[in-house]
């Protein structure tokens, strides 16, 4: 062979190699600083807002003063007396009753009154008599029906002072609920 | 000659890529007269202002998992403000704000070049927000530093 001709054999060989290194390299660094994304996806329930009302109120019946003591009106609406106080059978009385509803199966807290409540005579205003220890059934947390609606029941404790005097006492309180 | 070229080279590096494994879920709320609720990075929601978040229904971090370089960093980039939000079938919308991640800014691939990101947000629940289901979706950017 030509010692000429080999040599160019090479030198071009030498050439192509060179180049198909940097094409190479040229693409790899083109894949690379590509940034990559993704699409996350993102839900949130708003609830329907929860509610009370009141169905039915703390009845504590028919009862005579006497000496004065107290009584208890059970969530199951069961009276039970302490005291002097003498209860007539005639009107037993009755657990107020809120129908709370909101979101199915949802759990929530119930607050009831943290002091005393006052209850007023119907025609004397300044003759009164107070409410406090309030319980409620489910206590302090309830859980929705399937349905979303679950009923609360609420007793308390009558005080009554020795003598009290006769007539209709009336007064209000109040329950709040929160889911949580 | 070519295998010399290619071990050595620091351009030779493996296309990074991310992918969605976890939605972002707010769970349940109540929204009252409004405010909003904060899904950390665990998962952990709180509530600001009249927002109540049910504990029936927790909510959960996004997760995305990101492929790449061995030990490589990695930039992350969330959305800003104003460019993701929650809709409903009724087209009542609630903003996503406040994105967060962990790790946050920076990551570092691991040896297997693999690392997975949490990803938090704000969501920002209107006064009587309508009830109903809402959702939406994010993006996440990576890139290498």
């Amino acid at each position: 062979m030509n010692p000429k001709k080999l040599f160019q054999s090479r030198a071009r060989t030498l050439r192509m190699a060179a180049t198909s290194a940097a094409m190479f390299g040229l693409l790899v660094q083109s894949a690379a600083v590509h940034a990559a994304d993704a699409t996350g996806t993102a839900s949130a329930t708003v609830v329907t807002p929860i509610a009370i009302s009141n169905t039915a109120g703390i009845e504590f019946g028919k009862l005579s003063a006497g000496t004065g003591g107290t009584v208890v009106m059970s969530t199951a609406g069961e009276r039970t007396k302490s005291g002097g106080v003498v209860l007539l059978s005639g009107t037993a009385g009755n657990a107020a009753a809120f129908n709370v509803t909101g979101d199915a199966s949802a759990t929530y807290a119930i607050t009831l009154p943290s002091s005393a409540v006052t209850i007023t005579h119907s025609v004397d205003n300044t003759k009164t008599m107070s409410i406090g220890t309030f319980t409620s059934n489910p206590s302090a947390t309830g859980t929705l029906s399937a349905g979303g609606a679950q009923t609360v029941n609420v007793g308390a404790t009558l005080t009554v002072a020795s003598a009290q005097t006769a007539g209709s006492y009336s007064g209000n309180f109040t329950v709040s609920v929160e889911y949580n | 000659m070519f295998a010399v070229l290619l071990s050595p080279n620091p351009g030779w590096a493996g296309v990074i890529g991310i992918s969605n494994i976890e939605p972002l879920a707010f769970g349940k709320l109540a929204s009252g007269s409004g405010g909003s609720l904060l899904v950390g990075t665990t998962g952990a929601r709180s509530a600001t202002g009249a927002v109540v978040a049910l504990s029936s229904t927790p909510g959960s971090a996004a997760r995305f998992e990101v492929s790449g370089d061995p030990n490589q960093t990695y930039s992350i980039t969330l959305p800003a403000n104003g460019t993701a939000s929650l809709v409903n079938a009724s087209g009542h919308s609630m903003p996503i704000s406040d994105f967060t991640s962990n790790p946050a800014s920076t990551g570092i691939l691991n040896v297997s070049g693999r690392q997975t990101i949490s990803v938090g947000a704000r969501l920002n629940v209107g006064a009587n927000q309508p009830p109903g289901s809402y959702s939406g979706s994010f993006i996440v950017y990576v890139d290498y530093n």
